[in-house]
């Protein structure tokens, strides 16, 4: 599974990289809301087994019996808990995602302003007006 | 040593900004009162800060656990005494802002939007300097990254507009990085508080090699935010044409808070690792920042960009010390970017006052501002003192500082590197000073461009940084002190696990909770 979504991982930020790299700012902007993807896929595959700090495998830090002194719980309680998932990597997606899809309307909105303003959204048309223009570029 | 203390008023230097920022979105229609609040409500945040930093007296630091539950689960909030000054500052740095604003033209709709992304940055930058774990801090970015978008976008040239997607972009893709390398650490570590991951490569014999690449990502993330050298490219592009009111608190707070969370994460986290080399990255990238920065301060035209760099050689210092990692040189860190704060702003302010008034800051256009504003010219000749570090001031303070950890760390060739570039600063700065108030280039000064609004407030403004920086040097004994004190701190919850998780004594519904 890890091995699946650590391939996943690679095309998706392979793919972002090369929209990022683009001359066109609606491509390196996808490029950018791609690359929020693949970070989240990341994180769900470093979550996937959480290695402990004297190296056995962990259950949940929320659930799992090793924190019982923190929140008293029931034996049986306790023997349910290690079919749970570690929660809080999810609410670190749950998280990035909220953040980037605001972070996508500010581009777009950016990506709009920047077109009716400059008439393109052509990187070498969008260099900065006191910088002469780079040779070779017509 | 000191002890640590359980108080959670701390959250009100986040929660006073944010009630500031809304406040402002009802006000919006009343442009007066709405600047009225808002300074008052940043002015009581920045109270609060100093009133917890007398609270705090000899105890190390203030912890809140949010909500209440007990450690291992609840997120950590930390106020110790340098995050106590930062947000202090910084709060009083977005007073300053909103009075500059208030000098502005432009449309009526797109002004009223400056107190509110002005309060919701404070609110991101203080929660930055606030919190205790690192997906907090992602978050605590993010807050401070899209107002500082909206600010940027605000009433801006089109100029403006086109570098801001080169700012967005960037940022965008940092904080990308940031949640992955996050993510790699909960994964690895199993935690993501900084006290805790502190300890993490003492307690495992081995530690995975994904660690340290977590390690390079946020180094990575950090320099970006703090544009140090190899990815200090998009700052002097962007912060000089985003609209003259907001340049200074972006290059006064942003940069800082990348700093900051450079001090509190990377050394004390990562320093062991062997897979990372990490002093011989920071010594580079240290090194370069100020050589670079200072060259180029020699070398650009308008005064904003002049700035830029100067804002970049500071950045390298500070980055010095927190290569040498010893509380001492995170205080003398500390130290400095907390008094640059006043003199970066206060710089970046003479620049804007310089757009308002003639409007543009490029040096070879202006001349002989001295007759026109003498005000804002003694009040830029203080700060460029003050940003070349020359005795009175509190950065003569800092670079001594500086200078004297790094001869003492034995790091000679940062030393000679970093007394190098503090001469290319004070020539670059003076050089800024006198082609803008008396005569160097310009011989016929041109007037034809249109005026963008009255100095008078950016004056004011500057007036107020000015106070700021003169305070700063008065008091600087104390605020040595109290940097002494963070320093310390910062290294004792590295070393010491049991200082931020003391669990509550007792909670408020009178539940017992084992001890």
């Amino acid at each position: 599974m890890i091995a699946l979504l650590a391939v996943c991982v690679c095309v998706v930020m392979a793919v972002s990289v090369y929209l990022v790299l683009s001359r066109e700012l609606k491509s390196a902007a996808m490029g950018v809301f791609i690359l929020s993807h693949a970070v989240n896929l990341g994180i769900l595959a470093m979550s996937g087994g959480p290695i402990a700090r004297s190296g056995e495998a962990l259950a949940s830090p929320v659930l799992s019996e090793g924190r019982q002194e923190a929140g008293a719980s029931e034996p049986a309680e306790i023997a349910r808990t290690e079919l749970y998932v570690d929660p809080l990597p999810q609410a670190l997606i749950l998280t990035a995602i909220v953040i980037s899809f605001a972070i996508t309307a500010v581009v777009l909105t950016l990506l709009v302003v920047t077109h009716r303003d400059a008439g393109t959204l052509r990187i070498e048309r969008l260099r900065p007006s006191d910088r002469p223009e780079p040779p070779g570029l017509a | 040593m000191g002890v640590t203390l359980i108080n959670d008023a701390i959250v009100l230097t986040v929660l006073l900004p944010l009630f500031a920022a809304i406040l402002g979105l009802v006000t919006r229609r009343a442009a007066r009162l709405q600047r009225v609040v808002v300074c008052g409500v940043l002015a009581m945040c920045a109270a609060s800060a100093g009133w917890l930093l007398v609270q705090l007296g000899d105890a190390g630091e203030f912890v809140s656990f949010v909500g209440n539950w007990p450690p291992p689960f609840s997120i950590v909030v930390v106020f110790d005494p340098l995050s106590g000054v930062l947000i202090a500052f910084a709060s009083f740095i977005g007073i300053c802002c909103l009075v500059c604003g208030m000098g502005e033209r432009g449309d009526s709709f797109e002004l009223g939007w400056l107190a509110p992304m002005v309060g919701f940055l404070i609110m991101g930058v203080n929660y930055a300097f606030l919190t205790g774990d690192l997906f907090n801090l992602f978050v605590a970015f993010e807050i401070m990254l899209m107002s500082s978008y909206a600010l940027a976008l605000r009433n801006a040239t089109p100029e403006g507009i086109k570098q801001a997607n080169k700012y967005g972009m960037v940022n965008i893709i940092a904080s990308a990085v940031f949640v992955l390398a996050a993510g790699m650490v909960y994964g690895v570590t199993g935690t993501l508080n900084f006290a805790d991951l502190a300890g993490y490569v003492e307690r495992v014999k081995e530690v995975p090699p994904a660690f340290g690449a977590a390690g390079a990502m946020l180094v990575f993330v950090f320099a970006m935010k703090a544009a140090l050298f190899p990815l200090w490219f998009w700052l002097p592009d962007t912060y000089h044409t985003m609209p003259a009111t907001v340049g200074g608190i972006f290059a006064a707070l942003l940069s800082k808070v990348g700093m900051y969370a450079m001090i509190r994460v990377i050394p004390p986290v990562f320093d062991d690792v062997e897979s990372l080399p990490l002093r011989e990255i920071l010594w580079g990238m240290a090194g370069l920042s100020m050589v670079v920065g200072g060259l180029c301060a020699l070398g650009v035209p308008t005064v904003r960009r002049v700035m830029s760099f100067v804002l970049i050689a500071h950045m390298g210092y500070a980055l010095f010390m927190v290569s040498i990692g010893t509380a001492e040189a995170f205080a003398a860190a500390g130290f400095l970017i907390a008094q640059e704060m006043f003199v970066i702003a206060g710089l970046y302010t003479v620049g804007a006052a310089c757009v308002r008034h003639a409007g543009t800051d490029d040096l070879r256009r202006i001349a002989e501002l001295h007759r026109e504003m003498p005000r804002l010219s003694w009040l830029a000749f203080v700060l460029v003192v003050a940003g070349a570090g020359v005795p009175p001031t509190a950065a003569f303070v800092a670079k001594a500082w500086i200078l004297q950890e790094g001869v003492g760390a034995g790091a000679w060739w940062l030393v000679g590197l970093m007394v190098v570039s503090a001469l290319l600063m004070l020539i670059a700065l003076v050089r800024a000073g006198a082609a803008a108030f008396c005569r160097l280039w310009c011989a016929t000064p041109e007037r034809a461009v249109a005026r963008r609004g009255s100095a008078r407030w950016a004056t004011a403004s500057c007036a107020m940084l000015v106070l700021g920086v003169v305070l700063t040097s008065v008091f600087s004994p104390v605020l040595v002190g109290l940097m002494n004190r963070g320093g310390e701190q910062i290294m004792r919850s590295d070393r010491d696990l049991g200082s931020v998780y003391t669990p509550p004594a007792a909670q408020e519904d009178g539940k017992e909770h084992a001890p």
